[in-house]
């Protein structure tokens, strides 16, 4: 798993390569909590993630409370078919979560 | 991974002992699909677990024999003696394998082999994806509520492939509540914060669905609720819609369709309770281990309690008085953790018999009750010998072949039955055979041969019977692989006395021998009299204890000359423990007497003083002391001295050969009266 | 420490039996209590003294005075029970063994003792690992384990108290018989 921070638009996009699962969250947590305390708000690219398990998603949802609560920008620019399964299969609609 | 691999190992033995048992219902019992469920739950389980802590051998192999099961399950395969000796013969190869012990990998290639073949053609191993096949059940719906524990994903589980099996059994609609996934700051990534329901509508059983979540069960909680199949679909939608446009919440609208389905809300909590209440595995060390310690407890309370009445202090005696309380309620409690139903080692013995039957040509059928009676855990291990001991010797000897019992007007198979009850402080084991029975005449003269009796004794049928607990006394005719090599018996007996227990046969020629086990419920307390002889302690098992008596000094010296002395009319046994322990402070004017009744016979002990009741925890005395005759072990005394504890049983041997050393006169004359 | 680090000093519990020194390796060492009161164990042999409590446990008390063949121990205020933890036939057993005093631990390194001699001997060679020397006195280092292993009552060679004998002549004096 690698993350990579670019700009675009005048907004900081972080893009996640590699798997996203329980392996990986405790990362990924430290990495979007970062973003969140300084840049205010962020964009995550998950087209280039290849696996993602339930820990996974869950990780996105928890990235949205903290958004949400916040009141930051948050939204994921787009998703791999490996995200979109994930989020599926465990009952989730993807336009819920990655819009 | 080694500490998983050890509880796996003793999970997967548990497990093979379940299967054993199943499939020796399943023999008699094929039709019953709940068994065949249960026997296909224990082999997939045995087959997953093993799988995931490198036990590949065990997962390779146990795959088969499942797969077998499942083609049972649904109706492709008919359960047969031959499909059931062969999976017993696999289990005994599985437990071979979980044990780590040597494998003949060529028998387990052949079996496995074997399972193959038994499966019907072109039928796939396992039944995958959204199964319609013949012997389902008309759909119904299930609500599920899955609510893992903070640590599914640590336990390698992950809800997307549940889920995923869920939607292989039929339309699943599937809800994720996020309602408790904290924001990041507050989260721990790798704990499970999401619940789900799922509306399943499918024709697999309840025991299908409950297998999806097999590796997940100890991690969650699970409620599977089958429901109305009517216009759930409908409802749930409706539902849907609220929820998604955020009208109401998850909950709101769980308990709306709660209150729908049943009429009235249930009682949710209550039933969540009810699924969740768990057992965790302790190791019996640190059983023994707190066992100890309470022991310990109990000891400096009693000191405790001595003191404070010594000082009379009355803010102390009840504070004793409280530690006495707990102290007792703790002892109770801690002991009773030891307990465990004797059912499981009855279940043990179903095979033996099965095996033991088919090897000598004969028929016979276990039957047991009593299997809740509760014992203590270390007794029921040392329990396991003695019985299949028993048991053996009664399919022996006892139990005749078919063509006799018929020939008798007997059924043609032979019954054991295996009972067991509470009798007072005690556990009573019963073990009957309808058998042969005793015969006393050929035990006779079988006594008169090895010299243990003379030739022209007229022993009493009990004197016969106990006879055959005498060290190399078999009444088989014959030396057999199973029994009858003329050790048996005696050790049964020494064991059983071990243990404070004793051993008694009832028979009758042409029907049947019963033995019957008398045990304390544990080995670890014991309620005694305390009592001493010239200033040593002396612990009595009150179980054995009739009643206390005095006799002065010139009474006490004839009893101990005769060995006997008279008690309410009859003569019995008489023996000085002073003189026996050679104890040499000179005894008191007014000697106490313990009435003990032992094996159904009176005898009566010298004493100097009793003291009073005594309850304590027993210690071994080690194996320096293991070969003291007439005592069993020690107790530790309120003012922390060592108090021995009596081997009745033993004492009443040395009493009777005493007796009998003193002449037959004696002898004759006990008998007499 | 300079050369003799590489062959670690052990340290032994010294304590005295009737006029002689013994040690034990403190490893084999568990406690040492004052004299209590033992409960006899009626039956058993003479050296066996009973059974005290320690701590919960019932443990056995061999007086060490009637095992090495001198008069029962009485109690002084000197006698301690030095509670050692033995193999017996590979099973670990914890005993308690009376002693007229217990005097000190000591440090001897393995160099300062001596194999037991052949010959000479009061007490029986199997039973010792070694001769110490400690302030220039003798200190019997025991072979514990061995001592009761054994089903001698005696330590001490029967009727052999002071006089200069063979063990292997003994031993041999033994077969042939």
């Amino acid at each position: 798993m690698s993350i990579t921070t670019g700009s675009r638009d005048g907004e900081t996009v972080m893009k996640i390569e590699g798997p996203m699962s329980i392996y990986e969250v405790t990362d990924l947590r430290e990495a979007m909590l970062e973003h969140f305390r300084e840049t205010g708000g962020f964009v995550l690219d998950l087209a280039a993630v290849d696996a993602c398990d339930t820990a996974g998603v869950q990780l996105l949802c928890s990235a949205r409370v903290s958004a949400r609560r916040k009141d930051r920008p948050f939204k994921v620019l787009a998703a791999s078919d490996a995200v979109i399964d994930a989020i599926r299969g465990i009952g989730l609609s993807p336009s819920e979560l990655l819009d | 991974m080694e500490d998983h691999r050890a509880a796996y190992k003793e999970e997967a033995q548990e497990l093979l002992s379940d299967l054993e048992s199943g499939l020796l219902e399943l023999e008699e019992k094929p039709d019953d699909e709940e068994l065949i469920a249960r026997v296909f739950r224990t082999l997939h389980t045995i087959k997953g677990s093993g799988a995931m802590f490198g036990f590949d051998d065990v997962a390779a192999f146990t795959h088969e024999i499942e797969a077998v099961f499942d083609a049972i399950r649904s109706g492709r395969l008919a359960v047969t003696k031959e499909l059931v000796d062969q999976a017993l013969a696999a289990r005994d190869l599985i437990r071979r394998m979980v044990a780590e012990e040597a494998v003949d990998t060529t028998l387990a290639a052949d079996m496995m082999g074997r399972f193959r073949r038994m499966l019907p053609d072109a039928a796939p191993a396992l039944a995958a994806g959204p199964a319609l096949e013949e012997g389902q059940d008309a759909p119904a719906s299930y609500h599920i509520r899955f609510a893992p524990h903070a640590d599914l994903f640590r336990t390698g589980n992950s809800p997307d492939l549940i889920m995923g099996e869920l939607r292989e059994l039929g339309q699943a609609q599937i809800i994720a509540h996020l309602d408790m996934v904290p924001p990041l700051s507050d989260m721990r990534p790798e704990d499970c914060n999401i619940r789900w329901e799922i509306m399943l509508r499918t024709g697999r059983s309840m025991s299908d669905i409950r297998d999806v979540f097999i590796f997940a069960e100890d991690n969650c909680d699970l409620e599977i609720l089958p429901m109305e199949s009517k216009g759930i679909e409908d409802r749930r939608r409706i539902g849907e819609i609220l929820l998604a446009r955020g009208e109401i919440s998850a909950e709101t609208l769980e308990e709306a369709l709660r209150i729908q389905e049943t009429g009235h809300p249930a009682e949710p909590r209550a039933r969540q309770v009810a699924i969740t209440v768990s057992s965790i595995r302790v190791p019996a060390e640190k059983l023994d281990f707190l066992v100890n310690l309470v022991g310990e407890l109990v000891t400096v309370q009693a000191n405790l309690t001595r003191k404070s009445r010594l000082l009379s202090d009355a803010e102390l005696i009840s504070i004793a008085e409280e530690v006495e309380r707990l102290t007792a309620s703790l002892r109770d409690n801690t002991m009773g953790l030891r307990m465990l139903p004797i059912g499981a080692t009855f279940q043990k013995f179903r095979r033996l018999v099965r095996d033991l039957a088919l090897e000598l040509g004969k028929e016979v059928v276990m039957t047991t009750s009593g299997e809740d009676t509760e014992l203590d855990k270390n007794m029921i291990e040392q329990l396991n010998d003695p019985l299949v001991h028993i048991i053996r010797n009664e399919i022996d000897h006892g139990i005749e072949p078919p063509s006799a019992r018929r020939a008798l007007g007997k059924p043609s198979h032979g019954t054991i039955h295996l009972a067991a009850s509470h009798s007072g402080p005690n556990v009573r084991i019963r073990v009957s055979g309808d058998g042969a029975g005793i015969d006393l005449a050929a035990a006779r003269s079988k006594a008169v041969e090895r010299g243990l009796i003379q030739r022209d004794a007229r022993p009493t049928d009990k004197e016969l019977l106990d006879l055959l607990f005498a060290p190399g006394f078999s009444t088989a005719k014959r030396v057999t692989d199973v029994s009858g090599r003329g050790v048996g018996m005696d050790v049964v007996k020494r064991r059983i006395e071990s243990l404070r227990g004793t051993v008694d046969i009832e028979t009758e020629k042409g029907v049947g021998t019963t033995l019957v086990l008398s045990l304390p419920l544990t080995l670890a307390i014991i309620d005694g009299l305390l009592v001493s002889i010239g200033g040593t302690y002396f612990v009595i098992p009150l179980s054995a204890v009739e009643e206390c008596l005095e006799m002065a000094r010139a009474a006490a010296e004839r009893a101990r000359d005769r060995g006997m002395m008279s008690h309410r009319g009859h003569l019995i046994l008489y023996l000085s423990l002073r003189e026996f322990f050679t104890i040499r402070e000179a005894a008191p004017a007014i000697e106490r007497v313990v009435v003990s009744e032992i094996k159904g016979e009176k005898v009566a002990f010298g004493l100097d003083q009793v003291i009073g009741h005594h309850q304590t925890v027993i210690k071994p005395l080690g194996r320096v002391y293991r070969d003291i005759e007439g005592v069993s072990g020690a107790t530790i005394l309120g003012d922390g001295s060592v108090a021995l504890i009596l081997d009745m049983p033993a004492l009443f041997e040395v009493a009777e050969k005493k007796a009998e050393q003193r002449g037959e006169a004696g002898r004759t004359e006990r008998a007499r009266l | 420490m300079t050369e003799t680090d590489i062959t670690q000093a052990t340290q032994y519990l010294t304590f005295k039996v009737g006029e002689e020194v013994f040690a034990l390796d403190v490893i084999q060492v568990r406690e040492v209590l004052d004299m209590s009161p033992i409960t006899r164990v009626p039956r058993s042999p003479e050296f066996m003294r009973g059974v005290i409590n320690v701590r919960g446990s019932v443990v056995p008390v061999v007086d060490l005075r009637l095992k090495f063949g001198l008069t029962k121990t009485e109690s002084t205020v000197d006698t301690r029970i030095v509670v050692i933890e033995i193999g017996i036939d590979g099973e670990a057993t914890v005993l308690g063994a009376l002693a007229d005093s217990v005097d000190e631990v000591i440090e001897m390194e393995p160099d300062r003792i001596e194999p037991p001699p052949r010959i000479g001997m009061r007490w029986r060679t199997e039973f010792i690992k070694g001769i110490g020397k400690h302030n220039e006195a003798f200190v019997i280092i025991l072979d514990i384990d061995r001592v009761f292993s054994s089903d001698e009552l005696a330590l001490v060679e029967a009727e052999t108290s002071g006089v200069e004998i063979d063990m292997d002549a003994e031993a041999g004096a033994e077969e042939g018989a």
